[in-house]
């Protein structure tokens, strides 16, 4: 029985190898289409969606919001690096963190490897928030939105954060020890000054785009602090007259568990990697203690012999780090005065605005003379850990270091490889 | 009547009781035997002889020789039997004998039954395709086989990878570490193409096996996915080493394929119906090499850390057959402590394979095996909680700096050695083999297949202790699921078409699919030191989850034509379909051709020469590019003090299509007298279209992944050979040797014009004119003095304008040497050394040290306090701080001895990558057993079959190591090496010394 049924399907096999190659062509082809409707069947990740789909009045927040993380990010990032660059933290081996060789590198600021893995990474965030803030700029004109004050809003995101982005490779980022600037998108070398005008100009459009007077004065807030860096007294006065008030809320990058505050991580109860400088606890709070309001500090610690202060400005791994204060705001304007009309007692009675802002801590005596040297001080305690002391120092002409040290951080090696409008390999 | 005995007749007689009358009442008679080696005439002991009448294998019994190789068959019916003899190392003999009817009771002269030696299985049938198998004699590409089985008898294998290492022509092995469970490397030939991570495809029992390294970063020397095989397991391990041989393996199989068989009762093996095999190893894991002073001044602390780890495994197995269907089944459990704490595995690992005849025309195999594993993985590497480099990497009174700072508790290493990184796996692995033969010529086969793994990692620091940046102790807690399916189909239909030329044509096609899902939940700052559940910890820092699901096809054609036995000729192409291809990529096709020519059969060699062929191969395949690698742009969420919002996550490449590796082998294969052989294969690799990923610049903001180009083209060349003798073999004595030589190396030739690649921190280049991973640095020229004649800290070395190839991270040259001798009978010593030469690693675990900050290594100290630099307000601070050594003076600078130290000291420069790098040839002594069988002398003792085997092993494993490196381990491979950083030596746990011993029991 079984044989002759195997003899039955021989038969049928023989005859289907005889129908010839027709029939095997044919049965090539199907399996061919299948194989390819079969790779082509997936699912699509959970977790990711293209680039097209984020093209809806609906995901205009959504959005922002992850130009508001990159910022937050990128600006703890500089002020770090440019906290170590500056006078204003300092690295030691003795708190055990030696070993952290580029955090040593950037505090000498003599040499700094463009190919440290760190640096490249920060250099990269601040590389994605520039991409992203343009992105949302440009979006908000390809969406159709049905309000306008929600297109104004994305608009004005996307311009704002894009100044701030330039105006971060202005103050932070160099091609060489001395010349501060950046790059974007693969474009050639951009000097801090160009830079900062770009920054300008993304600001006057994000301008075009308010949606409550605050922003108008956090605008011209920031803008007064770009003229200042330029020198530009007289148009940083008149932006600041037009800036952030007594009363008016701080600009503040926030942070989370998630993504945290790179001074706590780095410098601060995270990891002693960076102490801040001497001065804050031997000479200025030794000076003023009720001062610890704005310079917070933990210690004294001793290990190995060697005692040292950590920071408590941002004594947890979320504290916001303000960005744009009213505070700054008037000592921009003390110092203008200064500069433009040598007004001590305008400038003075600014200062002591600021300082009476902070509960406990004291006005300074009438007939201090309010100087530049005054100024800078009050801007160093003012401004402690806000990445403004690096700014400070090339402005005031203080550098702490031999001349031939790095005043920005370099341009990283990538930059060099990957950009082909940048000059090839440079060694410093 | 045993149960097999009753089943088996019932079976035959349902299937076959049309055509035969199955009685017992025949006439009956003998065939009485002995079994002899044709060369000597001594006798073959341990011979399997099968018996079977004509046309019935179904009615097969059988025999094993005793020493004196005879065996005998009685109450046979008068008929034509074929019998078949198999013997270790011998080729098997098959011939008929007809049995006449013996009505007397005159006992005949046994006969004699001459089996021809064949000491390298060159009559095995090996795997030369995905539907191909043939005889090794006359494969037309180079095959290696390891057989499993045989080894796992005289010694012990903690993985797969220890059973392959130094074993395979062309196949190098690099341990990731020291670390039990951690992942491996392999090296195949010379690397493949560029692109990927140079790893084989691996195959168990036609199911394409996950072989990912996964876990948590505890250090890059992660758990692997093939610690999860149980050797004991193992039949055989065939490797298919390129795209010359792999071209229709299916898609993906450019860097070789490792095909996996695991043990399973034959019907050939019909003699006993079933064994059952208890076996019991014990043994340990010790550290081969202590640190000592010249590697760190903290050497007694590392050397605290490291301890002796126990290690038992207990397996037991049954296999057998009855009637139609061969079985094996077995459970195994696995204990295994590492040398150093949180290093620890734990595996159950239970398997039934079943092979079924239904039919004389169809047979289905299906394949089970469910592995459940835990492995405790320590931290490794420059991870900051890295129990070495907080120990090596600092000075006696700063240890465990890094993983504490300033808050180092008193019992900091317990506090780091409480560290628990986990990961616990359930493995199933399931496949199913239908094999039909409908009519003469053709057979249908059809793999179905499935590999599922779920994953569970923990990652746990105790709220005990003050860890650096972890606020109150944290919890990790991953998940993965994994999933492969695999199919495979194909017809092969086999005709005489002319005379003397016979043709194979085959056609097939492949499937398969991989989903991954996962989560990964993070949570910090617990409530209270008691509780240690996630929940119990107050804050969330972490909440990832993600699913993928890859799928890849192809189909093929091939012809193969034989001559006469003599000469062979395949040809085939291959098409294939994959989904992580970009969708503006054009249609992937592969070609292959190969032949070979037995020159021993054309009769004009001398006859002491059994086998020599020539063979040449040629053959294409690739490399997908990875999962969504062809989609442009990719947004995701990030979580931020904002809430929630998108960024841009990955950066992909619509046109994006594999990479292309063509490689031509040319082989010798020879053998004399059966006992002395070599076979060479050399060989050229071209890849084309090689993927490079290329990272955007930093200012165009989208370097959130780098991207995939079809730009780079890779070169490679090598010759691999193994050499084998066997000068002495008599009946109870045998001497083997067996040599593999492999040299192997390859040039990048394009990247796409981007400037080099550098990987591993810089270390490895990939650029044009390089070796691929070559440590490609400035040279140290000389040092800088300072004005006065002092060294220059400051200002550092002169270095060198340009970089230059500074070695090699991949040895260019490895081999191993095996012997192994059989003496009174049934002892058996087998030793294996390796090497491998051209070989260089980056120290970084000495560059660290040498760091003034870290100041940790006695030359470098010293040096630095001949040259007056410690406490020196001239120098910079880093230095300034570093301690002088006491007792050790100062030099006077501008003489030739300050100079001299001065040089060294230059050479020993942390800021300098190329003092990094050092020369790392070695020769380890891999594995040294002893075994004896005692299956005879209990024989002898006892009398009776019930024990049918007892063996004994003892074993050890990395026993010495030459070397001149000066780090204690040369086989580093972080991250299994997946990722781009080749030869770093990143305080790398070294590979331990392994002692064991082995009971093994057949009833």
């Amino acid at each position: 029985m079984l044989h002759i049924l195997f003899a039955n399907i021989s038969s049928v096999w023989k005859t289907i190898i005889r129908g010839g190659t027709d029939i095997f062509v044919c049965v090539l082809c199907l399996i061919c289409a299948s194989c390819s409707g079969f790779v082509q069947d997936i699912r699509r990740p959970i977790d990711l969606i293209t680039d097209d789909a984020l093209n809806t009045e609906s995901q205009a927040d959504f959005l922002i919001r992850g130009v508001q993380a990159q910022f937050s990010e990128s600006y703890s990032d500089a002020a770090l690096y440019a906290g170590g660059l500056s006078d204003e933290l300092f690295f030691d081996s003795r708190t055990g963190a030696g070993g952290l060789v580029v955090y040593e590198e950037v505090d000498n600021a003599l040499t700094i490897d463009r190919s440290n893995t760190t640096l490249i990474t920060a250099q990269n965030r601040l590389g994605r928030y520039r991409f992203h803030a343009d992105d949302i700029a440009q979006r908000a004109e390809k969406i159709s939105f049905t309000l306008d004050s929600s297109h104004r809003r994305m608009a004005f995101q996307g311009f704002f954060h894009g100044a701030v982005a330039r105006y971060f490779y202005a103050a932070y980022v160099g091609i060489n020890k001395q010349q501060g600037g950046g790059v974007i998108d693969n474009g050639a070398f951009i000097p801090s000054s160009a830079m900062n005008d770009s920054a300008l100009a993304k600001l006057t459009l994000a301008s075009q785009n308010m949606t409550s007077a605050y922003e108008t004065r956090l605008v011209s807030t920031f803008a007064a602090r770009i003229h200042l860096m330029e020198g530009r007294f007289a148009a940083a006065q008149q932006a600041a007259q037009n800036g952030l008030r007594k009363g008016d809320a701080s600009f503040q990058a926030l942070f989370n568990l998630v993504s945290s505050n790179q001074l706590w991580l780095n410098a601060g109860l995270g990891r002693n990697v960076y102490l801040p400088a001497r001065r804050f606890d031997t000479l200025y709070l030794r000076q003023d203690p009720l001062d610890t309001v704005r310079i917070k500090l933990r210690g004294p610690t001793t290990r190995s012999g060697f005692t040292f202060y950590t920071q408590t400005k941002y004594a947890a791994q979320d504290s916001p780090m303000p960005f744009l204060t009213w505070q700054e705001n008037e000592l921009m304007l003390a110092e203008c005065e200064l500069r433009l009309a040598d007004n001590a007692a305008s400038a003075l009675t600014r200062i002591n605005t600021v300082r009476t802002s902070y509960t406990g801590l004291r006005a300074l005596p009438a007939g201090t003379a309010a100087t530049l040297d005054l100024i800078y001080t009050e801007r160093d305690k003012e401004l402690f850990l806000t990445g403004m002391r690096i700014i400070d120092q090339r402005r005031f002409n203080r550098w702490h270091l031999r001349p031939d040290t790095w005043r920005y951080m370099p341009i990283v090696q990538p930059e060099i490889n990957n950009n082909p409008n940048l000059p090839p390999l440079v060694r410093d | 009547m045993t149960f097999q005995r009753t089943l088996f007749s019932q079976c035959a007689f349902f299937l076959t009781s049309l055509f035969f009358s199955y009685t017992l009442q025949a006439q009956q008679s003998s065939l009485r035997g002995k079994v002899v080696d044709k060369r000597t005439g001594e006798t073959v002991s341990g011979a399997r002889v099968l018996l079977a009448p004509e046309g019935k294998p179904r009615e097969t019994q059988g025999k094993i020789t005793p020493r004196d190789g005879s065996f005998e068959f009685t109450d046979l019916k008068p008929a034509t039997y074929r019998i078949t003899i198999t013997a270790p190392l011998y080729k098997p003999l098959s011939r008929t004998e007809t049995i006449g009817e013996t009505m007397t009771s005159i006992e005949p002269e046994p006969t004699v039954f001459a089996l021809t030696p064949d000491v390298r299985g060159l009559e095995e049938v090996v795997v030369t395709g995905v539907a191909s198998r043939t005889q090794k004699s006359v494969a037309e590409i180079a095959v290696s086989r390891v057989d499993a089985a045989a080894l796992t008898e005289t010694n012990t294998y903690q993985d797969l990878t220890q059973l392959l290492a130094g074993k395979v022509a062309g196949v190098s092995i690099a341990p990731a570490s020291g670390n039990v469970g951690g992942g491996v490397r392999f090296n195949v030939r010379s690397g493949g193409g560029l692109y990927g991570t140079g790893q084989p495809v691996i195959f168990v029992d036609g199911v394409r096996f996950d072989n990912s390294e996964f876990g948590f970063f505890a250090g890059g020397q992660l758990p692997s996915s093939l610690a999860d095989l149980n050797p004991e397991d193992i039949q055989s391990v065939e490797v298919l080493k390129g795209p010359a041989s792999s071209a229709l393996y299916g898609t993906s199989g450019s860097n070789g394929v490792v095909l996996i068989k695991t043990k399973l009762g034959s019907r050939k093996a019909a003699l006993n119906k079933f064994t059952i095999e208890a076996k019991a190893i014990t043994g340990w894991n010790e550290p081969s090499r202590l640190y000592t002073e010249q590697q760190a001044l903290s050497f007694r602390e590392a050397n605290a850390l490291l301890r002796r780890g126990n290690l038992t495994q207990f397996s037991v197995g049954m296999s057998g057959n009855a009637g139609f269907v061969n079985y094996y089944a077995s459970i195994d459990r696995r204990q295994e402590q590492g040398i150093i704490a949180q290093n620890a595995l734990e595996r159950t690992s239970f398997r039934a394979n079943v092979e079924v005849f239904p039919s004389e025309i169809m047979s289905v195999k299906l394949n089970t095996n469910f592995v459940t594993s835990n492995i405790l993985t320590p931290q490794n590497d420059d991870n900051v909680y890295g129990l070495l480099n907080n120990t090596l990497g600092f000075r006696p009174e700063n240890v465990y700096s890094n993983a504490f700072g300033s808050n180092r508790p008193p019992n900091a290493q317990r506090a780091l050695e409480s560290v628990e990184n986990s990961a616990f796996t359930q493995r199933f692995i399931a496949s199913a083999e239908i094999l039909l033969k409908p009519l003469a010529g053709l057979t249908l086969r059809g793999v179905a297949g499935y590999d599922g793994a779920n994953n569970q990692f923990r990652d746990f620091f105790p709220a005990t202790y003050p860890y650096i940046r972890i606020t109150n102790g944290k919890r990790d807690l991953e998940y993965r699921r994994l999933e492969q399916f695999t199919v495979d189909l194909n017809a092969a239909y086999n005709a005489q078409i002319l005379d003397d030329v016979q043709s194979t044509t085959i056609v097939g096609m492949q499937l398969f699919a991989r989903t991954s899902r996962g989560f990964d939940l993070a949570a910090q700052d617990f409530a209270t030191t008691l509780i240690e559940d996630v929940e119990t910890a107050r804050n969330f820092v972490a909440a990832n989850e993600s699913f993928r699901e890859d799928r890849e096809a192809c189909v093929y054609v091939q012809e193969e034509l034989n001559y006469k036995g003599a000469y062979f000729l395949s040809f085939g192409v291959r098409n294939d379909y994959a989904s992580s291809v970009g969708p503006e990529a054009p249609t992937i096709f592969y070609p292959r051709a190969s032949a070979a020519v037995r020159l021993d059969k054309m009769g004009v060699l001398p006859e002491e020469i059994n086998l020599a062929k020539v063979r040449v191969a040629y053959g294409q395949s690739g490399q997908l590019p990875s999962s969504l690698d062809g989609v442009a742009r990719y947004w995701g969420s990030i979580q931020s003090g904002y809430g929630v919002g998108a960024l841009v996550q990955r950066i992909g490449n619509p046109a994006v299509q594999p990479e292309r590796i063509a490689e031509l082998e040319f082989g010798l294969e020879m053998e004399w007298e059966n006992l002395y052989g070599f076979d060479a294969t050399y060989y050229l690799q071209n890849a084309s279209n090689s993927i490079v990923d290329f990272f955007n610049s930093p200012s165009t903001g989208l370097t959130v992944s780098s991207f995939p180009r079809n730009v780079g083209r890779i070169r490679g060349w090598g010759f691999e050979s193994g050499v084998y003798a066997t000068p002495l073999r008599t009946a109870s004595t045998e001497l083997r040797f067996n040599a593999v030589f492999n040299y192997a190396d390859n040039v990048v030739e394009d990247i796409g014009g981007v400037a080099p690649l550098f990987a591993g921190v810089g270390r490895n280049v990939i650029m044009p004119g390089q070796r691929r991973s070559a440590f490609y640095l400035f040279r140290v020229l000389e040092p800088r003095y300072l004005a006065d004649g002092n060294y220059d800290y400051a200002q550092g070395p002169k270095i060198d304008s340009v970089r230059s190839f500074t070695g090699a991270s991949v040895p260019i040259v490895t081999g191993s040497l095996s012997v192994s001798f059989r003496f009174l009978n049934d002892f058996t010593f087998s030793a294996m050394a390796e090497t491998a030469l051209g070989h260089s690693l980056y120290n970084n675990s000495r560059m660290l040290s040498t760091n003034p900050a870290r100041g940790n290594n006695l030359e470098y100290n010293t040096l630095a306090t001949q040259l007056g630099l410690p406490g020196n307000a001239a120098q910079p601070s880093s230095i300034r701080a570093l301690p002088a050594v006491e007792g050790v003076q100062r030099l006077t600078p501008n003489t030739s001895e300050y100079r001299a130290a001065a040089q060294r000291f230059a050479l020993l420069d942390h800021r300098q990558f190329y003092n990094g790098v050092e020369p790392a040839d070695w020769v380890r002594l891999r594995e040294v057993s002893l075994s004896y069988n005692a299956t005879n002398f209990l024989r002898g003792l006892v009398g009776s079959d019930v024990l049918k085997s007892l063996i004994l092993t003892a074993s050890a494993r990395n026993l010495a190591l030459w070397t001149r490196y000066s780090g204690v381990e040369v086989e580093v491979s972080r991250d299994g090496s997946r990722s781009l950083s080749r030869g770093l030596d990143n305080y790398t746990l070294e590979q331990p010394r392994v002692f064991n011993f082995s009971l093994s029991v057949g009833f």
